[in-house]
């Protein structure tokens, strides 16, 4: 009992200093789920059993001890496999909010902060791509280039930057229009310095919220520009398109239904943790968590 | 005069992250038909929750106690379809914002005429009759055009003559009034409280009016209760109550308004910040802002003592309340 | 030369339909140091535009508006020029006039770190200060503002005007958000701050009750004219303007006695179509013929008494009307 004692103190103590918000069960679950697939990201030469690339193994192998989800019609190993295609999707979803929300956030910024025509351009070219059905336009503009991992990358940027766009706008907007920024500037506060005192602090917690959420909304489209063809190309360790290649080969239900699983699983995560994130940027109630 | 509702020892809690929270705890008082009964005190004194409470009206997860006698009949313990017939034909509200509880996209005729045919089973015929006698009643001008305007159309104050019109539409005895005309401009406010003094008059109507403007108040009350943190602190006839307040919060009140005879006067505020119902001090809510403060009132909860003039007050230090204590 | 000076002001809002509003329709006040001006009126007469318009916030369609001496320009895209600092505004909400996520210290040392590059901390004495002038504890500094209460909020936003080191201040409904026993708090330390630094203040208001114990002179407004204007307690004693005397006899007195406040006919009209003549005609109890299609001007009476109605045309008869008991200037 004291050695229960011991061990679980030091645990209460930690788990007393995570901010409320991230006591929910489900915060729990999307937390440990991102964590573990950015672990697995990272050590996947370190922890997988093969070479994912290597075809040693007899081929349609079902999963065993050996192969723990079986083999693919070359007889790769396909739990290699999906380890090795986190360091695919995840950081390419990362690059790609990272350059989304650089290209939409600046547009929207400015549109916001400029308004007039600057405001219309950007808004109505937003419009457009929201007019598009996501998926159709990203096809049409990776056909266009050329398909390719790359090429399906840009593909996503110019889809998803309008969604970025919006909310940083709206934020841009809504906050030069409040009275503290009114107040602000009759204190003689240029613009800029609003910018930064007041408008960047608002923007922060919505744009963190919507980058964790749309990482889980590009590793979605980049895998089905995969399962399309249009995005990796063979022999790389996507899941996309060994969920495409698995539905070629239907007995043999471990192919495609692990890296399925395994897109589920990260997007669910990410998606878990953006919507943790969402009440925890409430300022009140991170307050009251570090209060309580 | 004849006790139309008898409330006592009512008490609400609301649920909280950090359990149930008292917001109204143990207050009584009466309202007789043909009188305003006056509710007073400001933001968090549970004035609004106890009037939510009487009509059944309190948010999900809220618990209540005491007794609301109507006619023999305690709404506190009522079921909710019987509860929603008394809500309807025997006891009526009026909210301070009538653009909230007017339906934007309706006629006024529509809503006003829905009450009549659905509580009282008119015709449509009668029902559009009698909507023109109501608005006739709360001068509406022109009401037949009135009828088929939407509320949009009328001015905040022609809105909130609609919305007593809808109220008085099955003839309670008891009109509910929240803050009536805080919303309102002053000119436009004395036409509602002249409105309601004359319905009070006619119609033999009870009127409970809540209110944090002691003006109001004074002006078309005929009784008073002050609340403070959930618990009545004085009550008693306007005059007394408003007139010569005795209670150190009262007092404090009405000196830290605008005074009409003595503009010279300073306003004397109460010191500090009103106590809401999650930061109540313990003994007398008020002791902390008191100038008269004594060390019980900080420990024991003061009662609520009858004195001569009619009043009941809640100060173990008013001279009063002592000698009749000991 | 007043300290704040309005000249004929015109402000015009465009609805969404596109018609023009006329909000302010060339209205005229001078405030000078030390003095506490209260602007008072009901809803949709103007009062906030011109607030608004007075500290740069809103262009002013036409007319002037002069601070020390010198024009006060419209807020554009760049920082304010320094000599207009000293012009600052309170905004009626301290929810929204306040940063919800900065501590309210930051946001009361704004005026002094805006165009200085010493670190915030050295700025913490002043701070502390500022937050006791305005009835604050020191340690406040580090709150943020949901942790403080209305009146509190309201204090701070006094104290951010304040760090400006102000020589005029104009408060748009700085007291109506509050509780009855706080908003006296916050009256005296208004009367208090103009004393003791000097500061004018146009405190706007709709409550012409609490301005008659904060104001030295009081203009009235309808419809976006000033109608009267005049030192507080003659206005109150002997109103000139059938308006003025609507909006005293329409107050509620909080004395026990049971007297019903006068209700004024009718409704405010659009001030895009304001009526003809005397604005104030469809509603007035006293009208005359010609206020039906003259238009009363603002003009001087005896005892610094301004008034526009026709029942004053007499130069110098001020004391003519009948309207309430004669005080002797």
């Amino acid at each position: 009992m004291s050695v229960g004692a011991a061990v679980s103190n030091p645990l209460a103590s930690a788990w007393r200093l995570i901010p409320g918000a991230w006591r929910q069960p489900l915060t729990v679950v999307g937390g440990i789920l991102a964590v573990s697939w950015l672990l697995i990201a990272l050590l996947a030469p370190l922890i997988s059993p093969y070479d994912p690339l290597a075809q040693s193994a007899a081929l349609y192998q079902a999963p065993s001890a050996a192969h723990l989800m079986g083999t693919d019609e070359l007889g790769r190993d396909v739990f290699s496999r999906v380890l090795w295609g986190a360091r695919i999707s995840i950081p390419l979803a990362m690059l790609l909010v990272a350059l989304a929300f650089t290209i939409g956030g600046t547009l929207g910024g400015l549109a916001g902060y400029l308004g007039g025509w600057v405001d219309e351009l950007v808004m109505r070219g937003a419009d457009f791509v929201f007019a598009v059905p996501t998926i159709l336009l990203a096809m049409a503009v990776v056909a266009a280039l050329g398909p390719g991992l790359f090429h399906a990358v840009l593909a996503v940027v110019l889809v998803s930057w309008p969604g970025h766009a919006r909310v940083v706008r709206g934020l841009v907007r809504t906050t030069m229009e409040s009275e503290y920024v009114a107040v602000g500037r009759l204190l003689g506060s240029p613009t800029h310095r609003a910018l930064t005192v007041d408008v960047l602090p608002n923007i922060a917690g919505p744009v963190i919220v919507l980058a964790a959420l749309e990482i889980g909304n590009a590793i979605l489209l980049l895998s089905a520009l995969s399962f399309l063809g249009l995005g990796a190309r063979p022999p790389a360790a996507e899941w996309g398109s060994m969920v495409s290649t698995g539905a070629e080969h239907f007995e043999a239900w471990w192919m495609g239904d692990f890296p399925g699983l395994a897109i589920v699983s990260v997007v669910l995560a990410f998606n878990l943790l953006g919507d943790s994130l969402r009440d925890a940027f409430d300022p009140k109630a991170i307050i009251k968590a570090r209060g309580a | 005069m004849t006790t139309l509702l008898s409330v006592r020892d009512l008490r609400v809690w609301l649920d909280t992250a950090r359990g149930p929270l008292p917001i109204v705890d143990g207050v009584s008082f009466d309202i007789s038909a043909g009188q305003v009964f006056g509710l007073a005190g400001e933001s968090g004194s549970g004035k609004t929750i106890t009037a939510l409470a009487l009509l059944g009206l309190l948010p999900a997860g809220a618990r209540t106690g005491g007794s609301a006698i109507l006619d023999g009949r305690d709404l506190m313990t009522m079921r909710t379809a019987q509860r929603r017939r008394t809500r309807g034909r025997e006891v009526a509200m009026v909210f301070q914002d009538p653009m909230s509880s007017l339906h934007p996209m309706l006629t006024i005729e529509r809503q006003l005429t829905e009450h009549l045919r659905y509580q009282l089973g008119m015709s449509r015929k009668e029902a559009d009759e009698r909507a023109v006698e109501l608005l006739t009643e709360v001068r509406i001008p022109n009401p037949e055009a009135a009828l088929r305007g939407h509320p949009h159309q009328f001015s905040g104050g022609m809105r909130q003559r609609i919305q007593i019109a809808i109220a008085l539409a099955c003839e309670p005895r008891l009109l509910v009034a929240d803050e009536p005309t805080t919303a309102l401009d002053v000119t436009v406010q004395a036409g509602i409280l002249r409105l309601l003094h004359r319905l009070c008059q006619e119609k033999d109507l009870a009127v409970m009016l809540i209110t944090h403007d002691l003006g109001v108040l004074s002006a078309l009350a005929d009784t008073v209760t002050v609340m403070y943190a959930g618990r009545v602190v004085e009550s008693g006839p306007t005059a007394q109550v408003m007139g010569r307040s005795r209670h150190p919060y009262t007092r404090g009140l009405v000196d830290s308004l605008p005074h009409p005879e003595a503009a010279d006067r300073a306003l004397v505020p109460i010191a500090g910040e009103p106590a809401g119902p999650e930061s109540r001090p313990a003994g007398c809510a008020f002791h902390p802002r008191c100038r008269y403060m004594e060390p019980p009132c900080a420990t024991a909860v003061p009662p609520l003592i009858r004195i001569d003039d009619g009043r009941e007050m809640a100060c173990p230090v008013d001279p009063l309340v002592a000698s009749l204590a000991r | 030369m007043s300290l704040l000076e309005l000249r004929d002001v015109e402000v015009v809002y465009q609805r969404r339909d596109g018609t023009l509003v006329p909000a302010v329709a060339g209205a005229s006040l001078d405030v000078n140091a030390g003095e506490i001006v209260g602007l008072v009126g009901e809803t949709g007469c103007g009062k906030s535009s011109l607030a608004k318009a007075a500290v740069g916030l809103v262009p002013v369609a036409s007319g002037s508006i002069t601070f020390e001496g010198r024009p006060v320009h419209v807020l554009g895209r760049r920082a304010r020029p320094v000599s207009e600092r000293r012009l600052q505004l309170v905004f009626q909400n301290p929810y929204e006039s306040i940063n919800p996520r900065r501590t309210v210290g930051a946001q009361v040392a704004d005026a002094f770190a805006i165009g200085r590059t010493q670190a915030r901390s050295s700025w913490r004495p002043r701070v502390e200060d500022l937050l006791r002038q305005v009835g604050l504890p020191a340690t406040m500094a580090r709150r943020f503002p949901h942790q403080l209460s209305g009146g509190q909020r309201q204090r701070i936003a006094i104290a951010r005007a304040l760090a400006a080191d102000p020589a005029m201040i104009v408060l748009d409904e700085p007291l109506s958000a509050l509780d009855a026993s706080v908003q006296a708090q916050v009256a005296n330390l208004l009367v208090e701050l103009a004393r003791n630094l000097h500061v004018g203040m146009l405190l706007i208001s709709h409550d012409l009750a609490i301005v008659r114990h904060v104001a030295h002179r009081t203009a009235v407004m309808y419809l976006g004219v000033i109608v009267e204007t005049a030192p507080t307690a003659d206005l109150w004693t002997a109103p000139m303007h059938p308006y003025t005397q609507a909006l005293i006899d329409s107050i509620p007195h909080a004395d026990g006695a049971g007297h019903l406040p006068v209700a004024l006919p009718g409704e405010i009209p659009d001030p895009a179509r304001p009526p003809s003549g005397c604005r104030f005609h469809p509603r007035c109890p006293r009208v005359m013929d010609r206020c039906l299609s003259e238009v009363p001007e603002l003009v001087a009476k005896d005892g610094g008494r301004r008034v526009a109605c026709w029942l004053h045309e007499a130069p110098g008869g001020a004391r003519r009307a009948a309207d309430g008991p004669s005080v002797a200037p």
